[in-house]
């Protein structure tokens, strides 16, 4: 190992010894002349020459103040140190390292997620749009933008990502595909490794259908083959041609594999009143977010009065966000709390290490005094305990680094795959700094205090002379450790209440009644190729077929299609209402409603009551069927206006637009004054279509025959347990069509489960290092209870001498373990207190203050430090007070 | 608690002197640390005891202000041990020293003088 050769003793060290030696032998060699006796005069030459190592070490102060050779005669002190007491040095940088192995890996992610600009060129010019805050684009918006802005260089559409039947590769499989615009990829400044993406122009119905890949796929489909460009492959039944294939780690939007142009075409776009796209922008160089934002308004507002009558949407407006903002935005604070949560476990290791070094420096403390009266500056003492720490802290924070190291690798498997656009998550040049401070803090932190104290003793010592100034500084020494426990356990205190309040709010959470049925609910996914299923008719029948076989099943008690899942809808439309005026409110929330497509079976498979009126019937299929196939077969002759559908509202819609009517009868529009009209013909209860933390919004549920923007879902509720009739389920669907796979077949507690993932998460983890901090707490006050119960021996002796009881003495240490706690306990529940508000935007269903949680955290803490006082105040207890007395 | 320190029969030396003494025990030729102790002992008539813990920080101060060098040679009895001489700053160094030194000595001896025959008055 190089690194020792560094403190072995160098040259000039072996030169000096040398020299002593030689003064040494012809001292001894003049006495033995004089006639001494060989063995007296080496031992009166040594007498005589003093204490060899004190005038080495004086010697050595003269070789003058180079800074390397300083810090190195430094460094091996520490070192020697160290070696004497390895179970103090392994437990000390184990605990370090945790602490500081923990703020590596979160901080990690904190680097390129929240502080590194996203891995696009120029990515602060990057924008999302949206017709207003959380409402996609509208097409015909789009457009507008596109064609009349001043503040972009480019923009770019594209549609919610959907499933893709992929075959012509390795095996068929199921692919995360996004249809966009052509500019889409320039627009986020990507270029593919291979072959092109398509040209403007190429968007548009009639061209060839082309494909980009994403390296992921194009490894585990295409074998990674170079020779890829210009092969045909089959989605959803049709062929594409592979055009390029994207850099690895490009998966935007999220968990996308490949890309295909989208049809363009105004007609293709639908209208004013269907949100359905996401849109991203790069602004001009300069132009601000605010500029942005006001350009598009300004078009918005110029489009409304050209065509007052088309786009009756007032209130949609522009609204424009980083792309970062959107990406990141929500994991922001969830992130600085785990970083937070870090940093005070690595305090409570800190205090514990300030804790042991003081304890240590109690023991050396003869050694310290006698350094101090041999005229060794307190600078020197304090500098030679500092660098102690300082190393012991280096140790920590290298062994940390592999900790984070492991800790960063571990973390995919918690999080799923890193978004694109993140910069690569790893050990680079800012972690390495902020774990290299990170160290030299804690280093100075837990170093300071003992440095400071065993100095201290030092000069008292050189000063008084004799015991007054060690009975000082121990009780000194206890009142630091007394404070630093109190420190701790405040600080374990406030740790453990926000994993308190995390857990609560997960629980809440998971257990949020979202409106639908949750036990024994299956659902699964099968894709309808427009190439055999192009009508709504050929829709239907299969579906109709579809669930004839399935509800035939042993087992099933009822089965449905939908085409979006409770929790996972995202298809919403603003509103006109039949006689009335659209522009009484001019907020956006006022007109937006979700849209939902079903089969009649569905309320009662999801367990939604009905509230007034009825629920959609398969006449009522029949009946929208027919009009439909009437509005596609004449698109511009049929009058709309007259067109009325058959449509079930949840409660909250009631509420919202009929307050104080019969909603029973009333009629709505997606498409302004122009109609299809819908008819209210029953209310159903709530559900929650935007995950479980959001309330439940208005919402219309229409006969279903395959939506452009959902999927085609199965549900179906089974007295068995779910997932044991996912094999039968898949057999049905390939009696009725066997090139037709099943996929994402999931319980409805797997969805739920899915969804609170990120809850799941941060809890767990917080949890963790609230855990963490505990137990280093405890061991805290094990440390300082059991250096109290041995500094005390001789007192307890007495008392025990003196007639007290064991129990006295257990009361005594307990009881002053239990004060220690309930001081901390107080502090810790005042900050707690003041920072768990921070919490209260990651919380659901809890208030920051809980007062329940506050209290069983504190008994909790109450219990784990008499826990801790109890081993050494059993050992209190057994003093023998005869042997105690005698130790003196 | 406090010993009282038994009374010894030896004069402390002052840090700047023991340079001094050390430069001119050093002008009559190279000699290692223990002969320069022994030299200043015999040469005072056992007055003057240099302690090693003040000798040897004293040799290497010396050393590395350029005022003696040092080399590694066997003495009388085939022992090895390390020479010191003086170089040419160490003799000017001397010279200064020994300037300053007789100015300090004439002065004391002055005021002691002074205050020897105020109290024979």
């Amino acid at each position: 190992m190089s690194i020792w050769r560094l403190f072995t003793r160098d040259r000039r060290e072996q030169d000096l010894d040398e020299e002593i030696q030689a003064h040494l032998a012809m001292a001894i060699r003049a006495r033995i002349e004089r006639g001494e006796d060989p063995r007296a005069a080496e031992l009166a030459a040594r007498r005589e020459f003093g204490n060899r190592t004190l005038i080495q070490e004086t010697t050595r102060d003269m070789w003058g103040r180079r800074l390397p050779g300083e810090l190195l005669q430094d460094a091996r002190y520490a070192l020697r140190g160290m070696r004497r007491s390895p179970s103090f040095t392994v437990v000390a940088v184990l605990t370090l390292a945790l602490g500081i192995g923990a703020n590596t890996a979160i901080f990690s992610v904190i680097d390129a997620i929240l502080l590194r600009p996203l891995a696009f060129p120029h990515p602060d010019r990057l924008v999302a749009l949206w017709n207003g805050p959380g409402l996609p684009l509208s097409g015909p918006s789009f457009l507008d933008w596109q064609r009349e802005n001043q503040a972009f260089t480019s923009m770019a559409l594209y549609i919610i990502p959907q499933s893709y039947n992929l075959t012509g590769g390795g095996q068929p499989s199921y692919v995360a595909g996004v249809a966009t615009e052509a500019d889409f990829f320039s627009t986020l400044g990507v270029t593919p490794l291979l072959g092109r993406t398509w040209a403007k122009g190429e968007d548009k119905a009639g061209a060839d259908r082309e494909v980009v890949l994403s390296y992921g796929l194009w490894q585990s489909q295409f074998a990674a083959n170079r020779h890829i460009i210009g092969r045909q492959v089959e989605l959803n039944d049709r062929a594409y041609t592979v055009v390029g294939v994207m850099p690895r780690g490009f998966n935007f939007p999220l968990s996308v594999e490949l890309w295909v142009p989208m049809d363009m075409s105004p007609n293709e776009l639908g209208g004013r009143g269907d949100h359905g796209y996401l849109a991203i922008g790069r602004m001009k160089p300069g132009v601000t977010l605010h500029q942005a934002q006001a350009d598009l308004s300004l078009i918005v507002e110029r489009v409304d009065k050209l065509y007052p009558n088309t786009n009756t949407n007032a209130h949609v407006g522009a609204w424009v966000n980083s792309l970062h903002d959107w990406l990141f935005g929500p994991l922001e604070m969830g992130l600085w709390l785990m970083l937070s949560a870090v940093a005070l476990v690595l305090l409570i290791a800190c205090v514990n290490i300030a804790n042991l070094l003081l304890a240590r420096s109690s023991a050396r403390h003869k050694e310290m005094a006698v350094r101090g009266a041999l005229g060794a500056s307190r600078w020197r003492l304090l500098r030679q305990s500092l660098s102690e720490s300082i190393l012991l802290a280096l140790l920590g924070g290298g062994t940390g680094l592999l900790f984070g190291w492991a800790g960063i690798q571990a973390l995919p498997l918690l999080t799923g795959p890193v978004p694109a656009g993140v910069p690569p998550i790893g050990l680079n040049g800012s972690v390495l700094a902020f774990t290299l401070l990170l160290a030299l803090a804690s280093g100075l932190l837990f170093g300071l205090a003992p440095a400071w104290e065993s100095s201290r003793a030092a000069v008292l010592a050189e000063l008084r002379g004799g015991a007054g100034a060690v009975v000082s500084t121990g009780r000194r020494r206890r009142l630091i450790g007394n404070g630093l426990v109190a420190a701790e356990i405040a600080i374990s205190l406030t740790l453990l209440v926000a994993a308190g309040l995390m857990l609560k709010s997960f629980v809440k959470l998971r257990s949020t009644d979202f409106g639908v049925r949750r036990d024994g609910i299956l659902t699964a996914q099968v894709n309808l190729p427009r190439s055999k299923y192009g009508s709504d008719a050929k829709i239907l029948t299969f579906t109709r077929a579809l669930l004839q076989r399935v509800g035939g099943l042993p087992g099933v008690l009822s089965a449905a299609m939908t085409d979006h899942l409770p929790l996972y809808g995202h298809t919403n439309g603003t509103i006109t209402l039949y006689g009335k005026p659209t522009h009484t409110d001019n907020s956006l929330e006022q007109s937006v409603v979700e849209m939902h497509g079903i089969t009649p079976g569905y309320f009662k498979t999801m367990d939604i009551p009905l509230i007034a009126g009825r629920r959609l019937t398969e006449e009522d299929h029949d009946r929208a069927l027919a009009l439909s196939m009437e509005l596609s077969s004449h698109p511009t002759t049929s009058e709309t206006r007259n067109v009325i559908y058959p449509v079930d509202i949840n409660r909250t819609m009631a509420r919202k637009y009929w307050p104080r009517e019969n909603p029973i009868g009333q009629r709505f529009s997606f498409h302004g004054d122009s109609g299809p009209w819908m008819e209210v013909v029953g209310v159903v209860g709530d559900t929650r279509q935007w995950g479980l933390r959001v309330p439940p919004r208005p919402e219309e549920y229409q006969p279903f025959f395959g939506s452009t923007y959902g999927g085609t879902i199965l549900v179906l509720h089974t007295a068995l347990p779910a997932l044991s009739l996912a094999p039968a389920v898949k057999q049905q669907v390939a009696a009725l069509d066997p090139d037709l796979p099943v996929f994402h077949v999931r319980t409805m507690n797997q969805l739920v489960a899915q969804q609170s993932a990120g809850d799941r998460i941060a809890s767990l983890l917080i949890g963790l290092f609230a855990g963490l901090a505990v137990l280093l707490a405890a061991v805290g006050i094990y440390g300082v209870m059991a250096y109290v119960v041995a500094q005390r021996t001789n007192e307890i002796g007495i008392h025990m001498a003196l007639g007290a009881q064991k129990s006295d003495v257990l009361r005594m240490v307990a009881g002053q373990g239990l004060k220690l706690a309930l001081i901390g306990v107080a502090i810790g529940v005042a900050a707690a207190l003041a920072l768990t508000r921070f919490l209260s935007s990651l919380l659901y269903g809890v208030k920051p203050t809980d007062p329940l949680t506050f209290i069983a955290v504190s008994l909790i803490l109450i219990a784990v430090a008499l826990l801790a006082c109890y081993v050494p105040a059993r050992r209190a207890a057994k003093v023998d007070p005869m042997e105690a007395l005698r130790q003196e | 608690m406090v010993k009282s320190e038994p009374y010894r029969n030896r004069i402390e030396l002052l840090q700047g002197t023991l340079d001094m003494l050390i430069l001119q025990t050093l002008r009559w030729g190279p000699q290692h640390g223990y002969g320069i102790g022994q030299a200043i002992r015999c040469g005072s008539g056992e007055v003057l005891q240099v302690e090693t813990g003040s000798l040897y920080p004293a040799l290497h101060r010396l050393e590395r202000q350029g005022w003696i060098k040092s080399e590694w040679r066997s003495s009388e009895h085939n022992q090895r041990a390390k020479y010191y001489q003086l170089t040419a700053a160490g003799k000017k160094q001397l010279a200064a020293e020994r300037g300053r030194w007789n100015q300090l000595s004439t002065a004391i001896a002055g005021l002691m003088g002074a205050g020897e025959s105020e109290g024979n008055v």
